[in-house]
């Protein structure tokens, strides 16, 4: 990836040089790890990088950084959240600087061994299951694209662990999440991890009415994780960095998922498919369908 | 009395009451509602009412609140599609539902704890029956509780 590492660092050199953005939000390598950075014209932009480890949703910073001028790398993720957020009004597509890249497809930390060999060369069975699912792995927004296009294998279908977990019954499951709910220790890194968590204050702090316990009995954070995925209903983008930050493995994202499902099939639509695509919950239809209405 | 009848009665004891709280819209399932009661229509006394500018003002979170409040079934009730007093209040709830419906079927709470009907101000025999239905469903699905026997 040496390539697409120099060129990186070139188009925002070049970024910086013209003054078309105050901050570049990128990925650095370290210590062997890939994160978020956030440079600006004096940062030197040799740090940056671009590899299969580039995990985190950088749209993630976009809310805060809002009204300067921003360039950032965008994989598909990024693309669906800053339609999100472009929908919501959040960004100010004017001001960003998409920069392009053709995504390899990220691997899954869970799945790597410690000193694993080649990294470009680790098969789908290290990917991360959202890229199994990939629609376009080149950027489709990008105002500058580094790197050579590479194309993109036939989508998967199907939501595996979510499926495995609709073949229990409805004890086995309330008994299954109140298991997976008893590890949570209410740290909110999914919260913090996700793009779409942008409020100022969540319900969570609210403490008149103290809406849920803060305490972290398993029912308690089960309403958390509910209300969160009922706060992401139709714009959950499906980015799954909710369940890899999850310290303790709990597949946070599967609640959403459960949304991201029915919502495709009761409402016909993908949460930011474009940038005009208002999220589910901020809309209606007259004749939606009331099934479940005395 | 015999040491077998003292031994039954127990079972005598009066019968288990599930908690149901009422979320209603001001407009038209509270004073559905009402008129149930001018009318002198007999309908079981379990719903604990509470009444909300508009069903689209019940949150989610009130929801999870009163189950966790020691709710055992949930009812929201609200004006019929079209004729909410806030022109469209009842079609964003609706999917609101939709949504936390989902969810709570997911994780495995009975769907038949949480319930969403639309009342208008001059169905107070439509009342009484929704209550009907819910308490007696509540009554085969029992008390709610997450803890499973012999956990914590």
């Amino acid at each position: 990836m040496a390539t697409i590492r120099e060129e990186l660092q070139a188009a925002v050199k070049k970024l910086f040089d013209d003054d078309k953005i105050d901050y570049f939000v990128g990925y650095a390598e370290d210590y062997g790890h890939t994160f978020p950075a956030i440079l600006t014209k004096d940062s030197d932009p040799s740090r940056l990088t671009f590899d299969r480890k580039s995990y985190d949703n950088l749209a993630n910073f976009l809310p805060e950084l809002r009204g300067s001028r921003v360039g950032l790398i965008c994989k598909q993720c990024e693309v669906r959240t800053l339609n999100v957020l472009a929908a919501e009004e959040q960004v100010e597509r004017d001001k960003l600087v998409v920069v392009g890249v053709p995504c390899p497809a990220m691997l899954d930390p869970r799945k790597l061994t410690e000193g694993a060999a080649d990294l470009d060369s680790l098969d789908e069975s290290y990917w991360q299951e959202k890229c199994r699912r990939c629609l376009e792995r080149n950027t489709p927004l990008a105002d500058v694209f580094v790197g050579e296009r590479v194309s993109t294998p036939t989508p998967a279908e199907g939501w595996p662990l979510l499926e495995e977990v609709e073949k229990m019954s409805a004890e086995e499951r309330l008994a299954w999440w109140r298991r997976q709910m008893s590890l949570c220790i209410r740290c909110y890194a999914c919260r913090l991890a996700c793009p779409l968590c942008y409020c100022h204050q969540c319900f969570v702090e609210d403490n008149k009415p103290q809406w849920i316990d803060k305490s972290v009995a398993p029912e308690n954070n089960l309403h958390y994780h509910i209300i969160r995925a009922v706060h992401l209903a139709g714009r959950c983008i499906e980015c799954q960095e909710c369940s890899r930050v999850c310290p303790v493995g709990i597949p946070v994202d599967v609640l959403n998922n459960v949304l991201s499902r029915d919502f495709a099939e009761r409402f016909g639509y993908v949460s930011g498919e474009t940038a005009e695509t208002q999220p589910a919950l901020t809309r209606y239809e007259r004749d939606d369908k009331e099934d479940f209405i005395l | 009395m015999t040491k077998a009848e003292k031994q039954k009665e127990p079972e005598k004891a009066p019968q288990w009451k599930p908690n149901i709280v009422g979320f209603l819209c001001n407009w038209c399932s509270y004073a559905g509602a009402d008129l149930a009661g001018t009318s002198r229509i007999p309908y079981p006394c379990d719903v604990r009412i509470i009444r909300v500018p508009c069903s689209g003002r019940v949150d989610p979170l009130m929801i999870l609140r009163a189950f966790r409040e020691g709710a055992d079934g949930v009812l929201v009730s609200g004006c019929h599609p079209g004729d909410c007093h806030y022109i469209e209040g009842n079609y964003y709830a609706r999917r609101k539902f939709i949504a936390l419906k989902k969810l709570l079927d997911h994780v495995g709470i009975d769907p038949r704890r949480f319930r969403v009907s639309w009342v208008s101000a001059s169905e107070g025999r439509k009342w009484a029956n929704v209550v009907e239905a819910v308490t007696r469903e509540l009554l085969e699905v029992g008390p709610f509780r997450y803890e499973e026997d012999g956990d914590d």
